[in-house]
């Protein structure tokens, strides 16, 4: 699984399919406060969006270089760093 | 209606009617500044607020409105009176549709096409402006339109890019990738694809509609919408979205124009400082503060935080809205408001923040205006001036009638305790009493009166905008001059003013005032000065309509009111000048000869009259031929209070209003002249017809015979009446209440007042008996 429930976070690990989407969102409605994507090396639209509408906090940098580049200033807070090209 | 709406209709309200008075400034004095910056802010403002509610056609033309104002601001061109004419028709159509949401909370289903139009007449109006606006923001001619669409674009890129942009030469393309809201379910994945644009030096997401919460969004419908900056060439760009070709935009964009173009549309850097938004922003704040019971404690976040996430939004600060909306998870797992607390103070500070830096930054494009109201002290918050229902006003005031009236049975019942129960001192100290409760009622009506007062200028502000389009209308050249705009009176004695000003101010133009050649060739200049005054004269105000129009002739006047068989031979040839001249206040007079829509319809003097005289005011007027007119109304400054004269007839208690009475006579029986079956007395060697109030009310107790009649001398629709009674009685203050339910219908009475004892007092309307 490329997303799991830990504590109060959600856990992205690897590459996180569309329907992973699925499951954050129901993570987040059941309480989880933030997301922790150190793990991660690429995400799903799906589940950008889930990041986007939600407004879960993020915890740590993405894994893959693009995602840290782009997505890191594109989302709310949390964030270590902002990229500059 | 919710209150937020509700308190944007009343904002708009006043932001329409502000703007209306800047454009008509701004009309005459084209280099008016402060004009077109008040005039711009205001509907920049507006647009701002509409955002809130889900009233796009309106947002539509108020964008359309924003933009031509801007480009006509920087680049200081005069606006011509066609472009006021469609500017003005946008503002009103505003108004009717801020009508239509406080009625229905929605607006008219015609709204979008009417709003579409609308906007393209706008444009079409400004034109020549506003291309030329857009070529002057940008670097080169030819990528100016594109990058004036870019600018709302860029609005939603990262402040870094413009470090990053600053180092750049060459051009740049703009992406807009739009994703099929499908997309997801064909197996493609929007982010890895914009993921994979060669050359890209910003990256940035909008939502297509507003994000939805968590329980209502759909995972698997995409709502997202990427735009991008790349250095790649276009066929690049082209080849990586060959399958999605419809679904994305590309524009090319030289980078020093995307520099300029930055600053001017990138809210969330530098956010444009809405003052609506810092109040709301604060009013959750003060939710959060407010204590709460355990059950309502997590319904009060989630309110406050999507108040403040929505917001944020539509002010274009996605970065605060979405900042708040994670603070408002995690105060929600933790059980801790206090995170959900400092989320929202801390962007209310960020936003005060900004205001001394957009102040101090060298004056960009688009950004002194905004600068403005902000620039006022951040800890401004709580508003000094109220604004309060009329119904509750009215009902104070209805209580104050009551007070006053309650207490004027105190000096009965001290006269009861003195002469019925022969208790001397009780009846004193009752009067004591008596005296202070009537020192505070008085004070108490005066206060509440005082709330009730309105400045003239409510009624004035309307008129600039009147008098411009019926000038234009009737192609005259027409200056209105406004006097005395803070007269104050109370709101009834505003509200009933306009009809009859109206009628006047259209007379006025229509009639009065001349073409501009016929001004020339009397000698006179070419526009003509119609001057609006009011002024307080003791406890009346006065209002004037002055012109130096053609003036009245009499001659001319009593001749049409003859053909209009309105007066016989004789009458016309005894006939003062004055009289003559008073005869356009006579019901069914109208010198116009041809019906316009302007005025005409011979129904406008005498209903101004009517309008007048019901109010309790009186109109004179005054003219020289050729040199202009003069109409004064006199009106009292309240209605609240009426003052009546009590008279008996036959043991039974009838109010005069006080402001009709000239004098009271005592008729000797033997000097009453009987003319057929009328009578009549002789008054100072005048003939004053004599009417009985009993036979006017149809009663039939036999007449008291007596000595002499005693006779109230009163002015009734300019006549002289003397009006036979039994007995008169005290004047006094009453509160008038009109006849309701079903005595409404019952003509004759002005209403109803109650007496210090208790006992009800019928107040006479003068004018309709003696008509009947």
């Amino acid at each position: 699984m490329s997303i799991r429930r830990d504590g109060d976070g959600i856990l992205l690990e690897g590459v996180c399919p569309i329907e992973d989407a699925e499951a954050m969102l129901r993570h987040a409605q059941e309480g989880a406060g933030f997301v922790d994507w150190s793990g991660c090396t690429h995400l799903h639209a799906a589940c950008l969006q889930v990041l986007l509408s939600s407004g879960l906090a993020l915890r740590g940098t993405p894994a893959s270089p693009l995602l840290a580049q782009w997505l890191v200033p594109m989302l709310p807070v949390a964030s270590t760093q902002l990229s500059e090209a | 209606m919710n209150e937020l709406l509700a308190s944007f209709v009343t904002e708009a309200r006043d932001l329409l009617a502000e703007a209306a008075e800047d454009l008509l400034a701004l009309e005459r004095t084209p280099d008016d500044e402060a004009a077109i910056n008040r005039l711009f802010r205001s509907v920049h403002t507006l647009k701002g607020s509409s955002g809130l509610f889900d009233v796009a056609p309106l947002t539509r033309i108020l964008h359309a409105a924003e933009d031509m104002f801007q480009a006509v601001r920087e680049q200081g061109v005069a606006l011509s009176a066609e472009m006021v004419d469609v500017a003005l028709r946008t503002l009103d159509q505003t108004g009717l549709w801020i009508d239509a949401l406080e009625r229905n909370q929605t607006l008219p289903d015609t709204a979008a096409a009417a709003s579409q139009t609308l906007a393209a007449t706008l444009r079409a109006a400004f034109g020549s402006v506003a291309t030329g606006g857009a070529a002057a923001t940008a670097a080169s001619p030819d990528t100016a339109p594109e990058a004036g669409a870019a600018a709302e674009l860029l609005a939603c890129f990262d402040a870094t890019l413009r470090r990053v942009l600053s180092r750049e030469s060459g051009s740049f393309r703009l992406i807009t990738y739009e994703p099929d809201e499908a997309c997801f379910f064909k197996g493609e994945d929007p982010l890895h694809l914009a993921l994979q644009i060669p050359g890209m030096a910003a990256l940035a997401s909008t939502a297509r509609s507003p994000w939805q919460t968590p329980d209502a969004l759909d995972p698997f419908m995409c709502n997202l919408r990427f735009h991008a900056l790349s250095r790649a060439g276009h066929d690049t760009l082209e080849a990586l979205f060959r399958y999605v070709p419809e679904q994305v935009t590309i524009l090319d964009i030289p980078a020093a124009a995307l520099l300029h173009a930055i600053p001017a549309g990138a809210a969330p850097a530098t956010p444009a400082a809405n003052p609506l938004t810092g109040e709301l922003l604060s009013a959750q704040l003060a939710l959060l503060d407010a204590p709460a019971p355990e059950a309502e404690r997590a319904g009060r976040w989630a309110a406050a935080a999507d108040v403040a996430r929505h917001v944020l939004q539509a002010d274009g600060h996605n970065a605060a809205a979405a900042s708040v909306a994670a603070a408002h998870a995690e105060a929600e797992a933790a059980c801790l408001p206090g995170r959900l607390r400092s989320a929202i103070a801390d962007v209310l500070a960020n936003l005060a923040a900004v205001v001394p830096a957009l102040a101090a930054a060298p004056a960009m494009p688009g950004r002194d205006a905004q600068a403005r109201p902000a620039a006022e002290p951040p800890e401004r918050t709580a508003p000094r001036t109220l604004r309060i229902d009329q119904e509750k006003i009215d009902q104070m005031m209805n209580l104050v009638g009551e007070l006053i009236v309650a207490k004027n049975s105190l000096p009965f019942l001290a006269r009861r305790a003195e002469q019925q129960f022969g208790q001397r001192e009780l009846g004193r100290e009752i009067q004591d009493q008596y005296s202070v409760i009537d020192r505070i009622a008085q004070e108490l009506q005066g206060s509440v009166m005082a709330v009730r007062m309105m400045p003239m200028g409510q009624v004035f502000q309307r008129f600039p905008r009147l008098v411009r389009d019926l000038a234009r209308k009737l192609g005259k050249q027409v200056e209105l001059v406004i006097e005395g705009e803070q007269t104050e009176a109370d709101k009834n004695v505003i509200e009933t003013l306009f009809d009859p000003l109206l009628h006047m101010v259209r007379n006025c133009l229509d009639h009065a005032v001349e073409p501009p050649a016929e001004r020339i060739a009397l000698g006179k200049p070419e526009t003509a000065i119609v001057k609006l005054a009011a002024r307080q004269d003791s406890d009346q105000v006065v209002i004037e309509i002055i012109d130096d129009g053609r003036g009245l002739d009499p001659e001319k006047l009593k001749r049409k009111a003859y053909e209009r068989g309105l007066i016989d031979e004789d009458r016309m040839a005894a006939m003062s000048d004055h009289e003559a001249r008073m005869l356009i206040f006579a019901a069914g007079f109208s010198t116009a000869a041809t019906i316009s829509d302007v005025s005409g319809r011979g129904v406008g003097m005498d209903v101004v009259r009517n309008a007048v005289e019901k109010a309790g005011g009186r109109v004179a007027l005054s003219s020289e031929l050729g040199r202009g007119t003069t109409v004064r109304l006199n009106l009292p400054l309240s209605m609240a209070v009426t003052r009546v004269m009590t008279v008996t007839l036959h043991e039974r208690l009838f109010g005069i209003p006080m402001d009709l009475i000239r004098e009271t006579v005592r008729v000797p029986a033997a000097d009453i002249l009987r003319i057929k079956s009328s009578e009549a007395f002789l008054l100072r060697d005048r003939v004053v017809p004599l009417l009985r109030l009993a036979s006017l009310l149809e009663m039939t107790e036999p007449e008291a015979a007596g000595d002499d009649v005693a006779v109230l001398v009163v002015r009734v629709g300019g006549q002289t009446i003397g009006l036979g009674i039994t007995a008169f009685g005290e004047g006094m203050e009453v509160i008038l209440k009109p006849l309701a339910g079903m005595l409404a219908a019952l003509g004759g009475y002005a209403g109803t007042a109650l007496l210090g004892d208790g006992r009800v007092l019928l107040v006479l309307d003068l004018k309709e008996l003696i008509a009947t």
